[in-house]
């Protein structure tokens, strides 16, 4: 057969097509999932407790049996202002479960023999304001509070005005980068780092530090221009503008803002991860001070990071709003693919006592099994 | 008073008064802005996306109906003590007298539509 040096090299481009894309399912991980349907929707929140799975969500908080599949609601009727949960934080003392809320502030749950007890903590208690994004309790047992009006510290009896202690951009000559607030993490030498709008701050003692863009926080604009676009007009209106105004990274607006921190999570070598609206995922070694992003250039399916959780190996996961992907440190493997995740904008994730995985998004949770996992 | 001086007073007068409500309005804007908009929506129109979320949703500022209903007492004690059971926060801790009376100016003067002859008053049995 006679074979043209036209052939030849219509051969060679689809031997080439083919490699590159056998590279590209390689790094896409099958895993067997089981589809939770419990008619939950955007669950912003997962926080598993023995065998207790709890669901932040837009219609309110849930309170999943993961043996039996029995779901327990809690919203107006039991107490809660707002029916929108931001975040679930476990109380140091094993009983209660502290709710921060769309509007609804601060709520206390006590939890006992059938439904628990609601107690509403809000401004006139000593909250900065009504919208509560995290919660964390450091070693002496203070309650720190992300808002967005800015932190706040609980020392004490909470029903205690006296005890409540406010940190503004303001009254921390600008120590903290802003009072929108969205993470808290809390370090084993008992340093406070905030995730804000407009970048990280960190309270060590009585000293404040702060990392923005120019630092190295999120990718830049010339990297991440492709994957961004419309991703969500809520955060429109004048109550945002003054945020959107303030920013100084270069192309920042409603789609993107590498100083907006969504997630941050504390490594095992205790360096930060953080998720970025639109800026990809940032790395920040907390020794050297020096920030590594990754992007959908590097494999994440998505620059817009919602959610970050460490597994028992110390491998990243990450929720992206266009799937899932992990990190071993060396290669990220998307996930979202193969198998079917119920939602591939995902908010939550958390592993529970049997060590299977949740994901929680906006159409509802899935478990990824054991075995599936590792 | 002389002729001379009542003429100055009568072109002044106007002046020092609309200066007033208009930096009433400008600091009553800026509250709006940060305490209220994100509930109420930026017309006050209670539109935002938090209504969807919360108990009891936010306040229409903008139905004429429930204008006439709203005194500026009743504005005052809700914005300082809050209404409980719902999202509405208490304000007093964080609020002073003068920010609470400019957010109720621009509320009923802007989005009301209602007729002010001069910023509401700081000063309000409440405080005493």
């Amino acid at each position: 057969m006679r074979v043209s040096r036209y052939n030849l090299f219509l051969l060679l481009i689809c031997c080439l097509l083919s490699i590159n894309l056998l590279a590209a399912e390689a790094k896409l991980q099958p895993l067997e999932l089981e589809v939770f349907d419990i008619g939950v929707d955007h669950v912003k929140v997962l926080e598993s407790a023995g065998s207790k799975l709890y669901l932040g969500t837009s219609d309110g908080f849930y309170i999943l049996d993961t043996l039996t599949n029995d779901a327990l609601l809690l919203d107006y009727d039991n107490g809660l202002i707002s029916k929108s949960i931001h975040s679930v934080t476990q109380d140091p003392d094993g009983k209660t479960l502290w709710l921060g809320t769309y509007g609804g502030g601060l709520a206390k749950l006590v939890m006992q023999e059938g439904t628990p007890k609601t107690e509403i903590y809000n401004v006139r208690h000593g909250l900065n304001d009504s919208f509560v994004y995290d919660v964390e309790f450091d070693k002496a047992g203070n309650m720190w509070i992300g808002t967005w009006s800015g932190v706040n510290k609980i020392s004490g009896d909470i029903n205690e005005r006296a005890n409540w202690t406010k940190y503004t951009v303001k009254n921390t000559n600008e120590g903290l980068s802003d009072d929108w607030v969205y993470a808290v993490e809390i370090d084993s030498k008992q340093r406070i780092w905030f995730g804000t709008e407009v970048g990280i701050s960190l309270l060590e003692g009585e000293q404040w530090k702060k990392w923005d863009h120019n630092d190295g926080l999120g990718a830049g604009i010339d990297i991440v221009r492709k994957d961004v676009h419309d991703v969500k007009t809520a955060l429109r209106g004048n109550h945002h503008e003054a945020q959107i105004s303030a920013q100084t990274a270069p192309g920042a607006n409603y789609n993107y803002n590498p100083n907006y921190v969504v997630a941050m999570e504390l490594g095992p070598k205790e360096n930060l991860w953080v998720g970025t609206w639109g800026g990809g995922l940032s790395f920040f070694d907390v020794g050297t001070e020096t920030f590594t992003n990754y992007t959908t250039r590097d494999g994440l399916p998505s620059n817009f990071v919602l959610a970050l959780q460490f597994d028992k190996e110390g491998v990243l996961w990450i929720g992206t709003i266009k799937g899932l992907a992990s990190f071993d440190g060396k290669t990220i493997k998307q996930h979202y693919q193969y198998g079917g995740l119920l939602s591939r904008f995902i908010y939550s994730l958390t592993f529970s006592e049997d060590g299977s995985f949740w994901v929680g998004g906006r159409k509802g949770i899935t478990r990824i099994p054991v075995a599936a996992h590792d | 008073m002389t002729k001379i001086t009542f003429l100055i007073l009568l072109f002044i007068l106007p002046v020092a008064a609309s200066g007033s409500m208009q930096e009433s309005l400008q600091n009553g804007k800026g509250v709006y802005r940060a305490y209220c908009s994100v509930c109420h929506g930026d017309k006050g129109d209670g539109q935002s996306f938090v209504r969807n979320v919360i108990k009891a949703p936010p306040l229409d500022f903008t139905n004429k109906e429930l204008a006439d209903q709203f005194s500026v007492e009743r504005m005052r004690w809700a914005i300082l003590l809050g209404k409980p059971g719902t999202a509405m926060p208490a304000w007093r801790y964080d609020l002073t007298a003068l920010q609470v009376s400019d957010v109720i100016t621009y509320i009923r003067k802007e989005i009301m539509g209602l007729e002010l002859a001069e910023p509401v008053s700081p000063e309000a049995a409440i405080y005493k």
